[in-house]
């Protein structure tokens, strides 16, 4: 077993739960590359999956943010609990102060 | 008839039997020429990659010798997991006294259990090329990435300290990766092996001078490496790789994928002789055993178990080279 958190965390696996796929890191190293991003940038393009310089440059110039996994981790707790009978609001950990706080009532109700 | 009165002799013998068949298959068993097959008691094992964390430099008179840095890798682990199997001495066989068939059964289940681990540690190295893991030939998910999250095979593994990357794909002078086996694609790899640099560009020579071949490449390996002109050459020039190759290692479980029976007899590897034990773990917390069954009983099978305690793993990438052969 490898340590996929930390290496997600440098940009150097898709996830904590896997690697890129040969295809994945080709493209970070590319954008990497020819693009001058870091690899923390260069990850977050291909997990939102812009792989080719061309693509990175249209997403920009439309002033494209890419999502983090992070956000993206949130909107799928909130889509997970967002039906008729869920009866409990999404309780989303707040990483930067480490406190837990309640998600919006609004979603779906 | 052989009776529960004779079980202490019958299993003397069977651990003979076991013992001779283990001695044979050990000697053949080619795995354990290239992977880390220790003994070990962790049920864990734990490794760690030092990427050029290594610190020696000229420092001042009175001045602190700098610290190496074991931050600047990655680790992995592998667990023990058992295999192994129940050898049966049935009840025709002790009513009749079928020694012959005894004797038969225990040897072949021992050389099977070394057939079996000898292919699962191939099986590692022929799908290091693609994907993260694969089904493994005992139905279970292996893992084929090094520490640093890269499929074993890659003309790009990362390191934790900059952008920098490092292969061990044999590729031919052209750039060409995945070659077919060729005197080219053996010099070439020679040459990339030599000048690897670690992350912090410090020349970190690899010599590879082991050639590990299917049985099919055999011939073309051994006419590459020990002709004593240079293949495809009028013969003028000395053979230079002949010396330089320190041994070539026929390995026919190469020759088909033990998981899935894919044909790889073209895959062929480069590895250090010294050095590939740091790439390719299977430590063994048991090797092979033999064990006689608690229970027995006149009318029924006496079954013995054969088990083995071992895993499989890779580490630094850097020792072992690999092609498919494809191109």
């Amino acid at each position: 077993m490898i340590d996929l958190p930390k290496l997600a965390a440098q940009g150097r696996a898709y996830s904590g739960s896997r690697s890129w796929t040969p295809e994945e890191l080709d493209a970070l190293l590319v954008l990497e590359r020819e693009c001058e991003l870091s690899r923390m940038e260069a990850a977050e393009y291909v997990r939102n999956g812009i792989t080719t310089p061309a693509a990175y440059k249209k997403a920009k110039a439309a002033d494209f943010k890419p999502k983090t996994a992070e956000e993206a981790e949130k909107e799928v707790e909130k889509a997970l609990k967002k039906n008729e009978f869920a009866d409990s609001e999404p309780e989303l950990p707040n990483k930067e102060e480490g406190q837990k706080t309640r998600g919006s009532k609004s979603d779906g109700k | 008839m052989i009776t529960t009165s004779d079980f202490t002799t019958l299993t003397g013998k069977l651990n003979e039997w076991f013992n001779e068949a283990a001695q044979l298959n050990v000697e053949a068993w080619i795995g354990q020429q290239l992977f880390d097959v220790g003994e070990t008691n962790w049920q864990v094992y734990n490794g760690l990659i030092l990427n050029g964390a290594a610190k020696f430099d000229r420092v001042p008179e009175g001045a602190q010798l700098p610290a190496g840095n074991i931050g600047e890798g990655d680790n992995m682990s592998i667990t023990q997991k058992r295999h192994g199997g129940r050898i049966i001495v049935t009840k025709d066989m002790r009513m009749f006294d079928r020694y012959d068939q005894i004797q038969e059964v225990v040897q072949d289940n021992t050389e099977f259990a070394f057939d079996r681990i000898d292919q699962s540690q191939a099986d590692l190295l022929l799908n290091g090329f693609s994907s993260t893991s694969y089904t493994d030939l005992f139905g279970y998910a292996q893992s084929n990435v090094t520490p640093d999250g890269v499929v074993f095979f890659s003309a790009s593994h990362t390191n934790n300290q900059n952008s920098n990357t490092a292969r061990n794909l044999i590729k031919d002078s052209t750039g060409t990766a995945n070659v077919a086996l060729s005197r080219d694609a053996i010099v070439t790899a020679r040459k990339d092996g030599r000048v690897n640099k670690d992350p912090n560009s410090a020349n970190r020579p690899i010599m590879l001078d082991r050639l590990v071949v299917s049985a099919t490449n055999e011939d073309l390996a051994e006419r590459t490496v020990y002709s004593s002109g240079v293949a495809g050459t009028p013969n003028v020039d000395l053979n230079p790789l002949k010396g330089k190759i320190s041994n070539i290692l026929v390995w026919s479980r190469l020759d088909t994928r033990g998981n899935d029976s894919t044909d790889t007899s073209a895959y062929w590897f480069m590895a250090s002789s010294t050095k590939s034990k740091k790439t390719l773990k299977s430590p063994f917390a048991q090797k092979p055993m033999l064990y006689a069954p608690e229970q027995i009983s006149d009318s029924r099978s006496w079954e013995y178990d054969l088990d083995a305690y071992y895993t499989l793993g890779l580490l630094y990438p850097f020792f072992v080279w690999g092609s498919t052969g494809a191109n």
